[in-house]
């Protein structure tokens, strides 16, 4: 974003664990005489970051490597029942949380994270995770089947899916979430990249994603435009079975527990 | 107001941003991250944003490109902002 001085970046398009508090530095704040928020879901327009869409973090499968139908996290670290290959994000945010559930955790209990008993959870299926960094690769693992069942974004499995892959989601226990756009502090056109956030996210617009990706609107004015034929796949059709993720936590305690979780992966 | 300029799209992944939130302004990290995996961007002959319109960065693949068929490619047509 900034390298010697110069902003490489305007509009960026950042994770959930990104642009609080502790990233607040780095950020512009957004101006909200420019960005209309007053219709979007509470909670996702914040001094430094304004959502763009609804995700979903769940459980995808291959069906041609899978006999029967996991249907919890806690199938994921099941190898008896589900052998083969895991594919599993290489960052602690999501992770942890899936191994948690996977452990029988609670969803009510699940924050604050006990990290020790996640990376317990994960060391019993060590032999059978294979990382994934990129989205693009988790959409690979699922459908070549390297992997039997993968923890991954919504819109990636859904793309390999519509794509004719034997690939089929699992709703229950999904992550909730969202993707963020900050602005890089001291860009040179900061007018100009509040002018596009307020475009992506505004009434009018922010609904169309929809029709590209299987992420859900963030503005309340926007999700009724959505096509009827794609509102089943977005995240927001299986609300009542998912789990809300906690950025809050993540921005109190990230940088220990990546400490922690890289140590445990090259352990 | 100045003449509309181009905004370019790069992908970045978000290792890369947990990496700069750890590291502070890691902004050579994020920069070579960009380098490579999107193919353009980063680059740019001057470099940067500073001069030429708004960079745009996001997660490449199937989520970028329906950011840029819903969002970018729109925006562009509609401000006459160009998007690359």
């Amino acid at each position: 974003m900034v390298e010697n001085d110069r902003v490489i970046w305007d509009v960026v398009d950042v994770g959930n664990d990104f642009g609080l508090k502790s990233t607040a530095n780095l950020l512009e704040p957004l101006d909200y005489s420019v960005i209309d928020k007053e219709p979007i879901l509470e909670g996702y327009a914040n001094n430094y970051r304004i959502a763009c869409m609804l995700y979903a973090n769940v459980l995808a499968y291959n069906t041609e490597h899978v006999k029967g139908t996991p249907t919890s996290w806690v199938d994921f670290f099941d190898t008896e029942k589900f052998p083969r290959g895991r594919g599993l994000h290489k960052s602690p945010s999501e992770t942890l949380e899936v191994a948690l559930l996977g452990d029988g955790v609670s969803p009510e209990n699940l924050y604050p994270l006990d990290v020790d008993r996640a990376l317990g959870k994960l060391d019993t299926i060590r032999d059978q995770i294979v990382w994934w960094e990129s989205a693009a690769r988790s959409q690979q693992q699922i459908a070549d089947g390297e992997v039997a069942l993968i923890s991954a974004w919504n819109g990636r499995m859904q793309t390999e899916i519509n794509a004719g892959a034997p690939v089929e989601i699992q709703w229950n226990q999904n992550l909730q979430t969202a993707d963020y756009l900050v602005v890089p502090k001291g860009t040179s056109h900061k007018d100009e990249a509040m002018k596009l956030i307020a475009y992506c996210v505004s009434a009018e617009n922010n609904y169309r994603l929809s029709n590209f990706i299987e992420y859900a609107p963030i503005n309340k004015e926007s999700i009724s435009k959505v096509d009827a034929q794609v509102a089943p796949q977005l995240p927001t059709a299986h609300r009542e079975v998912g789990v809300t993720y906690n950025a809050q936590w993540w921005d109190n305690n990230r940088e220990a527990v990546m400490k922690r979780f890289n140590k445990w992966v090259m352990s | 107001m100045k003449k509309s300029g181009s905004v370019t799209t790069i992908k970045l992944g978000r290792s890369e941003f947990l990496k700069l939130g750890g590291a502070g302004l890691a902004g050579a990290t994020l920069l070579g991250a960009a380098g490579c995996g999107g193919g353009r961007g980063g680059g740019d002959g001057g470099g940067g944003s500073a001069g030429k319109g708004l960079l745009f960065t996001s997660y490449g693949g199937s989520f970028q490109r329906a950011q840029e068929k819903a969002w970018l490619r729109p925006y562009s047509k509609q401000t006459g902002t160009e998007i690359r």
